[in-house]
């Protein structure tokens, strides 16, 4: 798991859950991992979580430390910080699963497939999620919608035959 | 992942099938020969999103543009629209792989099915 954090008004990473351990994390910290739509802070992302214990946001903090933390809220919400880009080990951006809009829209059109239309939907979920950071739910989707394809090509194939062959 | 490792296969393949559908298309009527009537719409009896797209791309192919308008009109929106994805170029995929175009694309499928038997 890569974990990227926002400290000091950097983004840094990506570090292993054993070396984010060692930095000076604040509850507040804004940290992502692969999984998490958007950053959060390090208090209520799951994985860094339990660092905290039972961490609540509050009056509790001393106050130099109540204003570092604004200053970070402020660095954070001000310019918000680029989420890392899906690079592999070679650098290389990982390209984005496929829609299959080309098949849907066709499926649709000629075959009044509901299953296509479907697909048009599920394949606008797979834009979505990919340009939330959410790099598996898109392939997810993006596997739902080569399903619903499938379905639709299948469905016509035996059907136009059968049709014309029965004279519908 | 199917379709996706047969990427080229699939392009033939549905090329095969769209020119031969478009030279018997050109050569029949589908009203009066051979063609495969839309299930939909024999069990509803609505029109589907698709339904007058034979008769459309016959009409069109015998130059009677008007005539095929009335048939299908989505079909002169969806032919370019099939063109943009498979053939448009990548600086292009911010806007047509954007979701709100896509679920714009769906929206306006449904919109036109439901008022295509409306009105």
């Amino acid at each position: 798991m890569k974990i990227w954090v926002y400290l000091n008004g950097l983004q840094q990473g990506p570090y292993t859950f054993d070396q984010v351990k060692m930095l000076p994390l604040e509850p507040t910290t804004p940290v992502w991992y692969d999984g998490l739509s958007n950053w959060l802070p390090a208090a209520q992302a799951p994985l860094t979580a339990p660092l905290f214990g039972g961490w609540q946001p509050g009056p509790q903090a001393d106050a130099p430390r109540e204003a570092a933390q604004q200053q970070w809220r402020q660095d954070y919400w001000q310019a918000p910080p680029r989420q890392p880009s899906y690079a592999d080990e070679n650098g290389h951006l990982e390209p984005k699963p496929p829609t299959y809009m080309v098949w849907c829209i066709l499926l649709t059109i000629c075959c009044c497939s509901p299953f296509a239309l479907a697909g048009i939907i599920t394949g606008s979920f797979v834009s979505s999620r990919y340009n939330a950071g959410d790099y598996k739910g898109a392939w997810q989707m993006s596997r739902a919608t080569e399903w619903l394809v499938i379905i639709a090509i299948v469905g016509a194939l035996v059907y136009t035959p059968l049709a014309i062959a029965f004279g519908l | 992942m199917i379709i996706q490792r047969h990427k080229r296969l699939a392009a033939i393949a549905v090329c095969t099938v769209a020119i031969a559908a478009l030279v018997y298309l050109a050569l029949n009527d589908p009203t009066t020969s051979p063609a495969p009537r839309c299930a939909f719409k024999a069990i509803t009896g609505y029109d589907c999103p698709g339904c007058g797209s034979q008769r459309a791309v016959h009409a069109l192919l015998q130059g009677r543009v008007a005539e095929a308008w009335g048939y299908n009109a989505a079909l002169f929106f969806a032919v370019p629209l099939i063109g943009l994805y498979a053939l448009g170029p990548r600086r292009w995929d911010r806007v047509v792989y954007h979701p709100a175009f896509m679920l714009g694309i769906a929206a306006a499928i449904a919109a036109w099915w439901i008022g295509r038997n409306l009105f």
